[in-house]
């Protein structure tokens, strides 16, 4: 695959505080970026540098070979998808999926040819002459979607567009998305900070903290094999302690009256807070006064019990201190 | 059940709080008004006529009035919302600092007649511009001052009225540019449009309905005041106020109902723009309202 996108050692401030921090990092054309990360940690930023409606203070972006950095919104081939879907109030469906195509003096028959094909796609044709006061907050957000992909960008960013729906329809639509955006053929980098969804979304994912990239992989090498307690924190699945991470599949809660065998080994005493199914599997959220891990037990455990949280403790993994070529832990 | 009777006390409640200021109005304008319409069908001796319109709409000197006052009262219009409008566009995030905003707004606190004496002051030949132009050897003469101030076109009425409006303008569209939600600039930007598209998608779309508003309500003022034309403008033509005052206060009574049907005249244009408007703009706002993202 040919590299889509090049940011090398990117910067930029806020008054005194510094956002981005020597960002790298590279996409493949047709490769799906997820990145992950508290609020706060520049996320949003990223993008906004990337689509040019934030300038850079360091650094240089390179899509498909050129620099793109001095070249304002409207000339570079990135499309902006924000949390609200930012539906023009006054115009129908169909206008608004072909606002973007009149602006590329797209003509009109072929502007609604191609808007009309892209409504088909999200399952809103019959809807294109409604205003968007009539349509649902998914319905919006599919509208949304395809006045960007109707463009055909060389990039889509989407700034954590599901983020004010419902878990229900969150869930759907991040599989409708990711179909669309494969058979569309479009490169996407996807930023949210929830955990399920950039491991869903990502070819590959990056967890973001304090304006850099502190790890980048494959979503489920760096769920389950976090390179720092920051980044386990973020996106591990299982205990963070500072000397290392235990996935969820290995940590058992233990009742307090119950001891230990003598392989396990006890890391944290805490309580009951929540009781959840995950993958079929009744789960339980363990809280003491630094944190929270979801954890599964052989017992049946009720809110408000003292538990210990146990494993083997070879079962811990090391946080790797090995650096790819971007200076990241891997 | 309960709901309803709450709903009905409180309608009850914010009528009663209407009510005084509805009544001063419907006693002393709406009284007014009454009057000024039935004077304008009566004869001075009180017999019911359209005579008085007849006569209204076959005088040129009429007409002549009637051209001049639309004339200046849509030209201040629009160069006041120009003028208000970039204005606006500039500095609304000056305006957040209420230093700036007072500074703008002084000369709305300033009286109709007392702007027209200030302009006459300045801007006649004898003025205190061509003064100044005199004497740093800009002007070899005052007489080649422009006149711009008592003269057939209105100038030194339009540029009064402009000065006096543009504040209300800004005042009008402030809370409008303070509501638009700027984020749709961005999506405009990245769908590849100008700063001029996001100007017209994003901003004129929020802005229509309060121009127009603004627009009938500048009108229909310019369009009735008699100070400043009285002030600054010529005996013939005169703008319609002006005239309607002369034939109200020359020796002859019988002119009188003239002078009120002169003044329905542009009340009426002014109502019947105020409906179209009102009708055309509230289906445009309220999809606004309700299709934006928030």
């Amino acid at each position: 695959m040919n590299q889509l996108l090049q940011c090398r050692n990117i910067y930029k401030k806020f008054s005194n505080t510094s956002i981005l921090q020597n960002l790298s990092f590279h996409l493949e054309e047709g490769e799906h970026f997820t990145v992950v990360g508290p609020s706060g940690c520049g996320k949003s930023t990223l993008l906004r540098c990337l689509a040019g409606l934030e300038s850079l203070d360091e650094g240089d972006i390179y899509l498909r070979e050129k620099s793109i950095v001095r070249l304002r919104p409207e000339n570079r081939s990135v499309v902006l998808m924000f949390q609200d879907s930012l539906l023009f109030p006054h115009l129908t469906v169909l206008e608004n999926v072909t606002y973007g195509l009149k602006r590329k003096k797209v003509s009109k028959t072929e502007r609604v040819r191609q808007a009309e094909r892209m409504l088909k796609k999200v399952k809103l044709f019959k809807w294109k002459d409604a205003f968007p006061h009539e349509l649902s907050g998914g319905q919006k957000q599919r509208v949304s979607l395809a006045r960007a992909l109707v463009l055909k960008p060389d990039l889509l960013l989407l700034d954590e567009p599901f983020s004010s729906l419902d878990a229900t329809l969150r869930e759907s639509l991040r599989g409708e998305v990711k179909d669309l955006l494969r058979e569309e053929g479009i490169t996407s980098l996807f930023i949210t900070h929830d955990r399920d969804e950039a491991i869903e979304m990502g070819d590959r994912l990056a967890v973001m903290f304090e304006g850099r990239f502190i790890q980048i992989g494959h979503p489920y090498d760096v769920v389950t094999n976090p390179s720092s307690m920051e980044s386990a924190k973020i996106i591990g699945e299982g205990l963070a302690l500072e000397e290392g991470f235990i996935p969820i599949s290995k940590l058992k809660a233990i009742p307090v009256q119950d001891k230990p065998s003598i392989q396990d080994f006890t890391f944290v005493s805490g309580k009951v807070s929540a009781i959840t199914v995950k993958n079929n599997i009744e789960c339980y959220r363990i809280s003491w006064e630094l944190g929270s891990v979801l954890a599964m037990s052989d017992n049946r455990l009720v809110v408000g019990q003292e538990v210990l949280l146990s494993a083997k403790r070879e079962e811990m993994k090391k946080y790797s201190t090995q650096k790819d070529q971007w200076g990241l832990a891997q | 059940m309960n709901g309803r009777i709450g709903l009905l006390s409180n309608n009850w409640k914010i009528s009663l709080y209407l009510l005084p200021a509805f009544a001063i109005t419907l006693l002393l304008v709406g009284y007014g008004t009454w009057s000024a319409v039935a004077q304008s069908f009566q004869t001075i001796d009180g017999e019911w006529t359209i005579a008085t319109y007849a006569e209204l709409f076959s005088s040129d000197a009429f007409f002549h009035s009637l051209k001049l006052t639309f004339r200046v009262a849509i030209l201040s219009t629009l160069l006041s919302l120009v003028i208000g409008l970039v204005m606006t566009r500039m500095l609304y995030e000056l305006f957040k600092v209420s230093t700036w905003k007072l500074l703008v707004w002084i000369p709305m606190l300033i009286p109709h007649f007392v702007a027209g004496y200030l302009v006459f002051l300045f801007l006649s030949q004898s003025g205190l511009l061509s003064s100044l132009l005199y004497q740093i050897g800009a002007l070899e003469n005052r007489a080649n001052f422009p006149v711009l101030v008592q003269e057939e076109f209105g100038i030194g009425i339009i540029l009064t009225y402009v000065w006096k409006e543009v504040p209300f303008v800004i005042l009008m569209l402030l809370p409008v540019y303070y509501e638009i939600d700027h984020r749709y600039s961005e999506v405009v930007r990245t769908l590849g449009g100008s700063n001029w598209d996001a100007f017209k998608t994003v901003e004129l779309p929020w802005l229509l309905p309060v121009l127009i508003e603004t627009s009938v309500i500048l009108v229909a003022f310019v369009a009735s005041a008699f100070e400043i034309p009285y002030l600054l403008g010529v005996t013939r033509p005169e703008m319609l106020p002006v005239r309607a005052y002369e034939w109200f206060y020359n020796g002859d009574w019988s002119k009188r109902p003239l002078a009120f049907s002169a003044m329905i005249l542009p009340g009426v244009i002014a109502l019947l723009l105020a409906t179209l408007s009102i009708g055309a703009v509230q289906k445009h706002r309220l999809r606004m309202i309700k299709g934006r993202s928030r």
